[in-house]
């Protein structure tokens, strides 16, 4: 019997975007067999402890000699088993909570994103680990190419509610810190932060010389405001609460969510970080199918 | 309707249904929808940008919904406009509040129906807009409690005796009076049906007999009932100017406005204005025409004068060009003036069409007979005020116009007889033209064929009915029975001169022709003041006195004109003479000079004039020859004209009869030849009536009262023959116009801007306050006409609520579209 959060490997998404491949635009300090370029010569594949097994993990990694002297089944883990490091940073704070119609949340829609790239990184045999997160960073899944870990990630993604606010820059610099060497680091937030934060973080990953993919998740009726009555809108993140008519402010909060997207992308490529806005109202599998085929065709 | 129902019709309901958007407003304020908001900081921003243009939006909003909703209320209920009125401004409805609701309410409605009421813009006359608020008020009131009072201010009063009994001499008063006709203690069916009825009187207003009118309704009505008063009019100054006395507060006015003012406070209400008329108004009229010569003779063209006014309530109006025509008894109109141009404020005295008997269409026959002619003059164009556009002048072509001359000194030299130079003169419509040589044809002067006769043959005189003036030149006395045949001579209208001289017992005259102020002399008369010694007496000039007297305008037309008379000293001797005095006063027989004698011992008079009856009577000083005077040798033609002119005035007396002014009655003497058995009049509107002759101490009289509608009335002579038919035997035709005030569209103004020629500025101010001068009080309600609501214009008339209409439509379409777009009411969301 499927577990629950296995829920987020969505089939219909999966197929959309198997044949394709997250690839590292920068250099990635990693295993390049094939397709990632490496700038170490050669590669090494050490071990590097044992865990136990649980369920979902490649019975190839099964350390035999271990289980007949403990009979129990441990798992042997390698450092850089994989060509390239990927964490998915995935916000989960309460603003992701938001939803208009039958759309999915934003945390949910993040979820399956997070989920399916980390199925895709993993299939192409790279790493992908997880980092939840809010105010501060709350659950960390190292980067690993086991299903194993993509089961983690998704129990992990399933358990979390959104919570509290967000402080994206701190948890990028957190992030950085963890993931140690050059890798790849793909934020899934609606980057509803101060700017400035999120200027910070991005520019300590650029400094660390990640690669860094800001998909800005959004719900449509944020992005068209396309309310037409009294509405009381409550806030999230301790926000206030406001009562007013929609339809004297749309075009003031239009400029404004502009406004923002606007210095979202500017600060993305000033930190030379990809950035792609995603629409909730999108399936999810033709919006990831798009960016990756515009991501491979810019493939340097 | 009952007055608690029309409230809440009228008010009630526009205000519930404004407090509806407002209660949307507020329901909508609680079923708003709930939604969580993570981008709450865009929202929060972008609601700091426009909070201000979004708060300004929701107040016009919700005003426009108000505003909707009243409009479409007031559409439904336009009565409900008035009412709103009312309440803000009307006494009427704001008192009505603070009385005991079960008092009954006695409305006196004093409503103007006088000519210029019917003064017209966009359709609409001021009348109309008076009826409809009349109606408003009416409605107003309390079926079977309230009742309604109505005065009209300018109804034409039609005798009782209108098919032939005689005139009283209170009825004659009434008619010129212009009656105030009451309506008393109608209920209010028969109120608002005698409202529609009323039609505009083209008469002017009797504003001052209508206060009193209702003054003594006002104070007549139980003490238990309250008393309203609303006055409806344009309050034009033709109308409203006898509310002034020597351009101050006229006292009898302000007494019994102020009766009226105390009734009302006992019922707790004030006294109301309604002003029907309309500002910026403008009124070119044809003031007046007349003949000059007032009959025209056979052989004699006739000259007709035209007087233009144009009335205008601004010194800004545009100058109009003016054209006019005339036609002949209803034939072809003809063109008879260029185009002339008035300014506004200006007049144009005595524009002159001359007819000769071929324009005039005489036939040879009406030649000998006599005849009359209606001449029509009217303007090319019509304006707001249509009744003013034309005018009726009956014209009389006679064979001759005789005059009795009685010679008191007859001698064998004409140049001392005493009525030879007189009866040249009178005379001289025999005179071959100047310049003639003989055989050409005979130019008549005058239409005057003299009689003379010397004093002792006046007693064998049976009537002097056959003339139309009889002169006495030095006449020692009269017999008894010639006084009174002189009495009634006079009394039915004819014209009497009394020249003076040695021959004259002056204390005869008094007690048998002075009478004490009594009499037909004008004047008591006393002893000669000059001299008769031609050698030695000093000669005097004259003086004019009275310069608008008909008589003496042909001499003050000119300065050339006025020399006539002022240049020659021509008098030696003269009659003094005294005036009538304390008791001999008679105001409705006004004595005046028409001119003086400059002598040393100051002004004597010369020439003074007094009616009698429907008569006249003019008094000469000196002689009618030139025993006591020099003047057929001095003067520059002076004793022609004057006397030509003073024969002409008296003789001229009957034509007067022929062009009335509506409400004046039509007085004809029979004479024997005119005598028949039946006579008719016939109206404009082609409606007989038979009249019967009446005898008034001898005389043989026709009076008719019901000249109320303007146009050519005819009066007909019929025999009557076996089988019951008639035939005629002579037929004479008389006109009636309106009365020349009513064009006068100016509205009242305070005395001290009176005499300005047009009056600038804020009409309601003026209104109001030549009011207040006028009652001499300040708490009354002035209400006016098209500020109902906003000023912008009458909700009365078809017009007005067609507007509203509009106004309604576009009111419901503002709240469809607006519920639409907004989904006003719609459910919160979940």
């Amino acid at each position: 019997m499927a577990e629950p959060y296995q829920k987020y490997l969505d089939p219909q998404v999966l197929n959309n975007i198997r044949h394709l491949e997250v690839t590292a635009r920068n250099v990635v300090e990693g295993f390049i067999s094939g397709m990632h370029r490496s700038p170490y010569r050669g590669f090494s594949v050490e071990f590097a402890q044992h865990r136990e097994y649980v369920q979902g993990d490649d019975l190839r990694f099964l350390d035999w000699k271990a289980y007949a002297k403990s009979d129990k089944y441990y798992i042997k883990e390698y450092e850089e088993e994989t060509n390239f490091r990927a964490v998915i940073v995935l916000d989960s704070s309460e603003s992701m909570r938001y939803k208009s119609g039958e759309n999915q949340s934003k945390l949910d829609y993040g979820k399956y994103m997070a989920a399916s790239l980390a199925y895709l990184i993993q299939k192409q045999s790279d790493a992908a680990g997880l980092a939840l997160f809010d105010e501060k960073l709350h659950d960390w899944v190292p980067p690993a190419n086991s299903q194993v870990t993509l089961m983690r990630m998704l129990a992990t993604m399933h358990e979390r509610e959104p919570q509290k606010k967000t402080n994206i820059g701190e948890v990028l610099t957190d992030v950085a810190q963890r993931t140690g060497r050059r890798g790849m680091v793909m934020i899934i937030s609606d980057l509803f932060d101060d700017l400035k934060h999120l200027k910070k973080g991005l520019e300590y990953l650029a400094a660390r010389k990640h690669d860094v993919i800001v998909f800005n998740v959004m719900d449509p009726m944020e992005r068209e405001f396309s309310f037409d009555r009294l509405t009381q809108f409550l806030g999230m993140e301790d926000m206030p609460d406001l009562l007013v008519d929609p339809r004297s402010l749309r075009k003031a909060y239009l400029e404004e969510v502009n406004h923002f997207t606007a210095e979202v992308r500017r600060i993305c490529l000033r930190a030379k970080a990809d950035f792609q806005l995603m629409d909730t109202s999108m399936p999810l599998g033709v919006a990831l199918q798009a960016y990756l085929s515009r991501r491979t065709g810019t493939r340097a | 309707m009952p007055t608690w129902l029309i409230w809440t019709l009228g008010l009630g309901v526009p205000l519930l249904a404004a407090t509806v958007p407002i209660i949307i407003h507020l329901i909508n304020l609680t079923r708003f929808r709930k939604v969580d908001w993570a981008a709450m900081e865009f929202l929060l921003r972008a609601y700091e940008k426009t909070r201000r243009r979004f708060q300004l939006e929701s107040l016009i909003m919700l005003l426009l919904r108000v505003a909707a909703i009243i409009l479409i209320a007031m559409a439904l209920f336009p009565m409900g406009c008035e009412r709103i009125k009312d309440w803000a401004d009307d006494s009427l409805g704001l008192t009505r509040g603070s009385l005991n609701t079960d008092a009954p309410l006695h409305l006196i409605l004093v409503l103007d129906n006088s000519g210029s009421m019917s003064y017209e813009q966009e359709n609409q006359t001021s009348f109309d807009r008076a009826k409809q608020y009349a109606l408003t008020l009416v409605d107003s009131l309390e079926p079977n409690r309230d009742r309604v009072t109505i005065i009209r201010t300018s109804d034409v009063y039609v005798p009782p005796g209108l098919g032939g009994a005689v005139l009283t001499e209170e009825d004659v008063d009434k008619s010129r009076r212009r009656r105030v006709s009451q309506l008393a203690s109608l209920n209010l069916d028969a109120a608002r049906r005698e409202i529609s009825a009323t039609q505009v009187a083209a008469v002017d207003t009797n504003i001052l007999a209508a206060f009193q009118e209702a003054a003594r309704i006002a104070e007549s009505t139980p003490q238990n009932d309250a008393v309203g008063m609303v006055v409806i009019s344009d309050f034009y100054a033709a109308g409203w100017g006898e509310v002034r006395k020597d351009a101050s507060a006229n006292p009898e006015f302000v007494e019994t406005a102020n009766r009226i003012r105390t009734r009302l406070e006992e019922g707790g209400t004030n006294l109301t204005f309604y002003d029907a008329g309309f500002d910026n108004t403008q009124n070119v009229a044809i003031s007046d025409i007349r003949v000059a010569e007032r009959i025209v003779g056979n052989g004699m063209e006739a000259g007709i004068l035209v007087d233009l006014t144009y009335y205008a309530s601004s010194g800004k109006a545009e100058t109009r060009s003016v054209r006019l025509k005339y036609r002949i008894d209803g034939g072809t109109e003809k063109p008879f003036s260029s185009t002339i141009e008035m300014p506004p404020g200006s007049n144009r005295r005595n524009i002159p069409l001359t007819l000769t008997a071929r324009e005039l269409e005489l036939k040879d026959e009406e030649l000998k007979t006599g005849a009359s002619r209606n001449i029509e003059i009217f303007t090319e164009q019509a304006d707001a005020l249509k009744a003013d556009n034309s005018r009726n002048l009956v014209i009389h072509v006679v064979p001759n116009i005789p005059i009795l001359v009685v010679n008191g000194s007859p001698h064998p030299d004409p140049i001392k007889d005493e009525t030879f130079y007189l009866e040249t003169a009178l005379g001289i419509s025999s005179s071959r033209a100047e310049g003639d040589a003989g055989g050409g044809p005979t130019v008549r002067i005058t239409p005057n064929r003299v009689i003379a006769m010397r004093a002792e043959q006046l007693a064998a005189v049976d009537s002097f009915l056959d003339y139309r003036l009889v002169i006495l030149a030095n006449v020692r006395d009269l017999p008894e029975g010639v006084v009174n045949k002189l009495t009634e001579f006079v009394d039915a209208g004819f014209g009497l001169v009394v020249f003076d001289g040695d021959q004259v017992d002056y204390q005869k005259y008094n007690s048998m022709l002075y009478k004490d102020g009594k009499g037909l002399l004008p004047a008591k008369l006393g002893r000669p003041g000059g001299s008769d010694d031609e050698a030695t007496a000093p000669l005097f000039g004259l003086v004019p006195k009275d310069t608008d007297h008909p008589v003496m305008r042909i001499f003050t037309e000119t300065p050339e004109n006025v020399s006539i008379i002022t240049n020659p000293k021509p008098i030696r001797n003269w009659r003094t003479v005294e005036l009538p005095q304390g008791t001999e006063v008679d105001p409705l027989r006004p004595t005046s000079v028409l001119l003086n004698i400059d002598a040393t011992s100051g002004a004597q008079p010369f020439m003074v004039e007094r009616p009698y009856g429907r008569g006249r009577v003019v008094y000469v000083s000196t002689t009618a020859a030139n025993t006591w005077n020099e003047m057929w040798t001095l003067g520059d033609g002076l004793p022609l004209f004057l006397y030509l002119e003073l024969a002409s005035y008296l003789t001229g007396n009957e034509a007067r009869y022929s062009n009335l002014s509506v409400g004046e009655p039509y007085r004809r003497v029979l004479r024997i030849t005119d005598i028949a058995p039946m006579y008719t009049v016939r109206d404009p509107n082609g409606t007989t009536t038979e009249l019967v002759s009446t005898a008034e101490e001898g005389l043989k009289l026709l009076e008719y009262g019901g000249t109320a509608q303007p146009g050519v009335y005819s009066l007909t002579a019929l025999d009557r023959l076996e089988g019951g038919q008639t035939r005629k035997r002579w037929q004479e035709r008389f006109a009636v116009n309106q009365e020349a005030r009513e064009s006068d569209v100016t509205k009242i103004t305070p005395v001290e801007e009176a005499n300005a020629d047009i009056a600038e500025g804020d009409a309601r101010s003026k209104v109001d306050a030549a009011l207040k001068e006028a009652l001499g009080f300040e708490d009354f309600v002035l209400v006016r006409a098209g500020e109902e609501i906003d000023g912008d214009g009458p909700l009365g008339g078809d017009e007005g609520n067609r507007e509203w209409m509009w106004l309604a439509v576009l009111g419901v379409a503002f709240l469809l579209f607006e519920t639409v777009w907004s989904g006003v009411i719609s459910k919160p969301e979940d």
